[in-house]
């Protein structure tokens, strides 16, 4: 197992390290990102605390506290996920890889209503009531709607990234089953169905175990965007839904 | 980074610590974190409540980082990237507010100049269309 694992990285020039590393080197300007976003946050929050909490206020706590346990969910299957690859088991890999993004379906889903509502109230940035309002409530709302929509945005390109994975994760195996089972039956005589079989099972096996070995560092550097993604949001949520 | 430091580096990386139950445990964790920092902010206990509420999100992003984004099973050199960045950002907001702090409190007028503007404009517009 180990000379096998070494050979193919001597082949191919892999190096799961050095693109972790580039992973984190992305998530730092991420976390810059955002961080200049939530600074802005601070300095206007202590220029109008009065104005703030008023505007806060209006924002449905119970549906930012839905969505916070949504994208905690959504991080522990993606953690699962990169675990059950690892070991080798690629259809629960498979499985919590889908609730994975149909949690951050919810999550956007729910995010829509939500500025929906907001919206509908006339609460956006340049709408005829708001310009009314205070500077305080102008900027929060302004806030509001740069800083989740970036997340949002996030979210979506995380979904795409992890659906992608998904899909080559799913693809493979069944080509493959085609591929051997054909490739079996021209090889081997009829009534000879144990051959078939066998070679069946281990040229699948063999595949599964290359998608195994090449799919985990990807998957565990999606996986370390999607919980850079749920860590923002574990700071917006409170900042946002619970000053009032 | 010496041999034995480099093997449990590589142990840590490719000997895959596949442990399902200790995931569980830190997504309960985080969930009643978040239940505590939901009831905290009902109490309103005011400056308070903003401190709790960062501090409650510190621990959370903290957990999330370590067992989620793997960081305890990383090498140093991970770690210290991720302490230079979040110093970076921390450096950042001090000297931000020690501007802020010191600095006469224009910020109000810039807003009423953003904004009486925009309002003008408003009724100008809205004049204009009953007319």
């Amino acid at each position: 197992m180990s000379t096998s694992i070494a050979q193919t990285a001597e082949h191919v020039h892999r190096d799961d390290v050095g693109s972790r590393l580039g992973m984190w080197l992305f998530l730092f300007s991420e976390l810059l990102l955002f961080g200049g976003l939530f600074l802005l946050y601070a300095v206007y929050r202590s220029e109008f605390p009065g104005d703030f909490h008023f505007a806060a206020a209006t924002l449905d706590t119970s549906v930012g506290t839905l969505n916070t346990l949504i994208l905690l969910t959504s991080s522990l299957t993606m953690a699962l996920a990169i675990a059950s690859l690892r070991s080798g088991s690629l259809r629960a890999s498979n499985w919590l890889l889908a609730i994975t993004v149909s949690a951050g379906a919810a999550f956007m889903v729910n995010k829509y209503f939500e500025w929906s509502a907001k919206i509908g109230h006339g609460l956006y940035p340049n709408s005829d009531e708001l310009v009314m309002r205070t500077p305080g409530e102008n900027v929060f709302y302004g806030l509001y709607y740069t800083m989740t929509g970036v997340h949002g945005m996030h979210v979506l390109i995380g979904m795409g990234v992890l659906g992608v994975l998904l899909c080559m994760q799913m693809r493979k195996p069944r080509r493959s089953t085609i591929l051997a089972g054909d490739a079996a039956r021209s090889l081997v005589l009829p009534g000879e169905r144990g051959v078939v079989s066998y070679a069946r099972i281990t040229l699948v096996y063999e595949e599964n175990a290359e998608i195994v070995e090449r799919g985990v560092p990807r998957l565990e550097n999606a996986g370390l965007y999607w919980h850079l993604v749920d860590v923002i949001w574990i700071f917006l949520f409170p900042l946002f839904y619970l000053i009032s | 980074m010496d041999h034995t430091e480099t093997a449990r580096h590589d142990a840590a990386v490719t000997a895959s610590p596949v442990r399902y139950g200790s995931y569980f445990v830190v997504w309960i964790a985080l969930v009643m974190l978040t239940g505590l920092t939901v009831t905290v902010a009902g109490l309103h206990l005011a400056a308070l409540s903003v401190l709790t509420a960062v501090a409650v999100a510190s621990v959370k992003a903290f957990l999330v980082l370590n067992h989620f984004m793997h960081m305890k099973h990383e090498s140093w050199f991970f770690r210290l990237m991720l302490g230079v960045a979040i110093l970076t950002l921390a450096v950042t907001v001090l000297l931000t507010f020690t501007d802020i702090w010191y600095r006469a409190r224009t910020f109000r007028q810039a807003q009423d100049t953003l904004l009486l503007p925009l309002r003008a404009l408003r009724r100008s517009r809205t004049s204009r269309s009953l007319s």
